[in-house]
């Protein structure tokens, strides 16, 4: 059977389907190198979900099964584009992959929106799951008010991780900077603002009723706006009126009394604008009503404003790819240009995940996302023969190339060292949050 | 029928809307008469345990509860 070498940029959850998918073919033997720039693997899975929903998180299981395939190699801590250029990697792999996610946050294009106090989630959410990158955010916790724009699951996992009691942060993976920093907060007003309504927000169901009956949490929405319209995006439906169902039940069953906490929900509200004197101290929102256009349901804006008192602005308004060096990108939709997932017909190149399709759906999707560019190397590498140089000669390479490069068998130092930190408080593991602690784990123990 | 195993999903929730029937909902959201399926669906993996994903195990045949007394579909 034909061999071939494959490169995989980005190890998250597309990187890592697509791995399985090339891995497990029938009809070729295809060798995965996968090239990630952190020294630790996972994507999102680490670094985006929440730290207290284990259950999602342990979607890395399956990640772990696939790296013990014999034909999969990690090169961490190897940053494409500084590290390794697009050319080098031509020149030693049959086909590129590029799974490398979408990094950072749309922004709102309001003025205000850099004032010290206003933050973009996806920095937030790697700040408390300890991205490298975000360990030195320090977000200031210590006023009342916090705000949050966009009505997606990203809004809810931020709005939960300020309101939640310091005794469940505790036992979960969330970094230490954060849970010291958390546990000190004064945060105890979360509004979360959309521009449209209820029925159209992207919560999952299951994510909105997590939130809406936590303990001690009251729950403050306009009843009015909570009524099924005429028109609904028949795709959405089932959602749209279990997500009403949620917020009806929430408004009757909470008993205002006994709780510390709040959560509003402003539904048909724009931030217009972000003001205060060298930080956050208010925001002005423009009232929207809603229209029907060509079956889509877009928000208008009445004219009338309202100004929210905050002393903190995340913005959760939806994750935005950014280019690669060297690579074709698309500036207005922030992704790699491709058809189903094919950067160019005969170009080598493919692409999987968010910077494939644009940053939606679930780390689920990801997987017949990844599988459907999968096979199209598959398909393109059958009509060829292998020019990719030996796997053993890639490895001195890049040996050269980047010293500090972890393998896998690196990432599992890392990886005990972190479980095992953990024990001690019952935790599933305490992260390294800088590149420094990763690499002195990945050395392993001093002999 | 399909099964989840209620140990190994992880909540992502991809196959709910992928699924052409609409047929999967959390368990918090299945209506009162489609209730026998979550039972059948915890039963059917008495025997199986947890294989960690259904690769390993392949196609099965021993449909349980309600899905057991309907003649396979052929196509």
């Amino acid at each position: 059977m034909k061999e071939f070498r494959v490169a995989v940029v980005g190890a998250g959850p597309a990187g890592f389907y697509a791995a399985e998918h090339l891995l497990y073919a029938e009809s070729l033997i295809v060798h995965v190198d996968m090239f990630e720039r952190l020294p630790t693997p996972w994507g999102l899975v680490r670094a985006g979900v929440a730290p207290d929903h284990p259950k999602i998180k342990s979607v890395s299981s399956q990640f772990v099964e696939i790296a013990t395939h014999p034909r999969y190699r990690l090169f961490g801590n190897v940053e494409f584009g500084r590290d390794v250029s697009r050319e080098d990697l031509l020149s030693r792999y049959d086909a590129l992959v590029y799974c490398v996610g979408a990094r950072s946050e749309r922004s709102l294009g309001i003025p205000g929106e850099d004032l010290p106090g206003s933050l973009a989630a996806s920095d937030f959410v790697g700040w408390y799951n300890g991205h490298p990158d975000m360990v030195s955010l320090a977000p200031d916790l210590s006023g009342t008010r916090a705000i949050v724009v966009g009505n997606g699951n990203v809004a809810l996992d931020v709005a939960r991780i300020l309101l939640l009691p310091h005794d469940i942060l505790r036992r979960t993976d969330i970094a230490d900077h954060a849970l010291a920093s958390l546990a000190t907060s004064n945060i105890r007003d979360v509004t979360i603002l959309g521009r449209r309504g209820p029925v159209q927000a992207a919560f999952t169901t299951v994510e909105l009723r997590e939130i809406v009956t936590m303990e001690g949490l009251e729950i403050a929405l306009d009843e009015r706006q909570l009524v099924v319209p005429e028109f609904i995006d028949p795709a959405h439906a089932r959602r749209a009126q279990r997500n009403l169902t949620v917020l009806q039940q929430a408004l009757t069953a909470a008993s205002a009394s006994n709780c510390s906490r709040r959560l509003s929900f402003g539904f048909l509200r724009s931030p217009i604008a972000i003001s205060g004197r060298g930080r956050v101290e208010r925001i002005e929102v423009g009232i929207n009503r809603l229209e029907r256009d060509e079956g889509q349901v877009r928000s208008v804006d009445t004219g009338e404003r309202e100004v929210l008192p905050t002393d903190l602005v995340i913005r959760a308004v939806g994750y935005r790819g950014e280019a690669l060096p060297g690579v074709a990108f698309d500036e207005r939709s922030g992704i790699i240009p491709n058809v189903g997932g094919a950067v160019a017909p005969d170009a080598r190149e493919y692409v999987a995940g968010w910077i494939k399709r644009g940053p939606s759906g679930i780390i689920g999707t990801n997987r017949a996302d990844a599988v459907e560019t999968a096979e199209r190397i598959l398909g393109a590498l059958a009509t060829t023969h292998s020019s990719a140089p030996s796997g053993q000669s890639t490895l001195d390479w890049l040996g050269r190339q980047c010293p500090k490069m972890v393998d896998h068998a690196s990432w599992l130092r890392i990886d005990r060292h972190e479980t095992t930190l953990g024990q001690p408080a019952n935790r599933p593991r305490v992260k390294l949050v800088t590149i420094g602690e990763m690499l002195a784990a990945a050395r392993g123990p001093r002999l | 029928m399909m099964y989840i195993n209620v140990n190994e999903c992880v909540d992502c929730g991809a196959c709910e809307p992928a699924c052409p029937t609409e047929a999967i909902y959390y368990e918090d959201n299945l209506p009162e008469n489609l209730r026998k399926f979550a039972d059948a669906n915890r039963a059917f993996f008495d025997k199986l345990g947890n294989p960690g994903g259904a690769r390993k195990v392949g196609k099965q045949t021993n449909d349980v509860g309600p899905a057991a007394e309907i003649p396979p579909l052929t196509r």
